[in-house]
């Protein structure tokens, strides 16, 4: 383990508004941007600047990360948690925690905020998820009433 | 915010039940590759093992050959419309199938047709159907049930399994043959499976750790010194061709001498919930469900959790009689009543536990009613792809 090699006791992160947070290694584990870094630095304490994630985002990111390390949390507790962490974010949250997720290279907890969002979209219409992900359509309107109809029953 | 990189889209898309993936593909020009695609398919069913299966197939209890021209497909939350499979597709089963298994998004249905007795595994969204031809030997007697589970849990491998009579022994010994559709041939398996003496209820097998459950029926037909006497659970490994038999409680095996008493074992614990997997019991008397769970696999321990009257629990229906029960993954009881469906959940988990809810209305009045969970995914037929057929195809209704 790279942490235990250079015996690194705190990691400091400091998000694009400035604001800064002090963790323990193994809660960056899942952060494979993060880990990289401190992989390739052999110092005691290092402190690791994240342009792209604002604190308020990346405050909640790591209490997920502190939750789902910890071994004294029954997988029940770890369960609820999940579920009430998803249920108080309103639809931004959940894609900018996303995009947070994905430059921070966080494999699990990506796949966990995807999950949400494809829950959230699954009964809206085709405009709304053009609406939510920013998306312009590049079909012709012909292409597009034909498609429609091909897929008519998924419609219904 | 600028819009999302594509490999963030894919992998949110890849969460969705297939229905809500063929609403979307009119979004773009992107989206609308996702049904195509077959790294994408493969990695849907992925995600959906890790998800409940949100519909349930509907068809009269008959025999295998005859579904009374029904089929239906219903939500288990009724609100929910984003999984499902397109009308023509019903109407096809409803017209000529009769579900017999299902499987992670794949049914096996056996044809109804006259013209031609043959399974099918189907998968119900993306319409494709493969051919699984009965073997040969089997067919001396058409009309008769065929014991077949369908499995498949690999990423595209699924195996049939069929257990018969041997030709040379018509006792309690069955043979055990295996179809993958990744050789697409049967096999025999090595390693007889052993019945016992009463007769096994082979259309709700239970797999549970690469093992089938079958409980036997509860008729009174052995004296008290037979080792039959009591109903049991009979077990069969796949990998080692050994049987096992598993006791039922001893508190359910009180007054199964009511005719009315029906016994049926059903997969226990949801999936991605902290509830471990094990199998459970639900027995059914004078319409009062009591529910037990294997704790103790080994040694046959069992826990009774349930005890549930269905005239206490307020339906609208006056003197509702049960026509068909099923426990759906893993922790919600499901039941069907002359007109209606219901749910009850089991467990922590699930956002009905201990309530009941009605689920739909089915159009099976009168008759008893088999349910098949279903969940919605894009997954490929199972081996050679080319072999599989489209619905909407003319080679398909030259198949048929």
């Amino acid at each position: 383990m790279a942490a235990e090699k250079s015996s690194i006791k705190i990691i400091t992160l400091i998000a694009a508004d400035g604001s800064v947070f002090e963790v323990e290694p193994n809660i960056v584990k899942e952060m494979k941007t993060v880990q990289s870094y401190i992989d390739e630095l052999d110092q005691n304490t290092v402190s690791i600047p994240l342009p792209n994630v604002f604190g308020n985002d990346l405050a909640m990111i790591i209490e997920y990360c502190k939750k789902h390390a910890s071994e004294e949390e029954t997988k029940e507790a770890k369960e609820e948690f999940d579920f009430e962490f998803v249920k108080r974010m309103k639809s931004d949250d959940k894609l900018r925690l996303l995009q947070a997720a994905s430059y921070l290279n966080m494999e699990s907890f990506l796949q966990f905020m995807a999950k949400a969002i494809a829950a959230e979209i699954e009964n809206q219409s085709v405009e709304f998820v053009r609406d939510y992900f920013q998306i312009e359509s590049d079909f012709t309107p012909e292409e597009e009433a034909e498609l429609r109809k091909e897929n008519e029953w998924a419609f219904k | 915010m600028a819009s999302l990189p594509h490999d963030v889209l894919f992998e949110i898309s890849s969460w969705l039940p297939a229905k809500a993936i063929y609403k979307f593909s009119s979004t773009s020009k992107f989206f609308s590759n996702f049904p195509r695609d077959k790294y994408f398919a493969l990695k849907q069913t992925q995600n959906s093992l890790s998800k409940i299966d949100t519909c349930l197939f509907f068809q009269p209890d008959l025999t295998q050959r005859y579904n009374n021209n029904i089929a239906e497909l219903h939500h288990l939350s009724g609100e929910d419309h984003s999984s499902g499979v397109s009308k023509v597709f019903i109407n096809f089963l409803a017209n000529s199938a009769k579900i017999l298994s299902s499987s992670n998004g794949l049914i096996l249905f056996r044809s109804t047709s006259d013209n031609k007795d043959q399974l099918f595994i189907s998968n119900p969204a993306t319409q494709t159907l493969l051919p699984i031809p009965i073997p040969d030997q089997l067919y001396t007697s058409v009309d008769a049930d065929l014991k077949v589970v369908l499995q498949c849990d690999g990423q595209d491998n699924c195996m049939v399994f069929l257990f018969h009579d041997k030709e040379e022994d018509w006792c309690s010994n069955l043979e055990c043959k295996v179809y993958a559709t990744k050789e697409g041939v049967w096999k025999k398996k090595e390693g007889s499976f052993f019945t016992g003496s009463r007769n096994l209820k082979f259309d709700m097998p239970v797999i549970h750790n690469g093992v089938v459950h079958y409980i036997s029926d509860c008729f009174p037909y052995f004296t008290k010194d037979s080792p039959y006497y009591r109903p049991y659970i009979m077990a069969y490994n796949f990998e080692n061709g050994i049987t096992t038999m598993l006791n039922v409680p001893k508190e359910a095996r009180r007054g199964l001498h009511d005719i009315s008493c029906d016994m049926r074992i059903f997969k226990w614990g949801k999936v991605n919930s902290s509830m471990d997997q094990s199998i459970c019991l639900v027995r059914l008397r004078k319409c009062v469900f009591t529910i037990w769970v294997l704790t103790k696999y080994e040694s046959s321990v069992w826990k009774k959790i349930l005890k549930l009257r269905v005239k206490a629990l307020g339906l609208i229906e006056k003197d509702p009689m049960v026509k068909g029960f099923s426990v759906m993954n893993g922790d919600l009881l499901v039941f069907a009543t002359n007109k209606k469906v219901y749910g009850y959940g089991l467990s922590f988990s699930n956002e009905n536990y201990m309530r009941i809810e009605e689920i739909c209305e089915h159009g099976c009045d009168g008759s008893m009613v088999s349910f098949t969970s279903y969940s919605n995914t894009l997954r490929p037929c199972g081996g050679d792809d080319a072999k599989a057929l489209l619905l909407t195809s003319t080679s398909f209704n030259e198949e048929l």
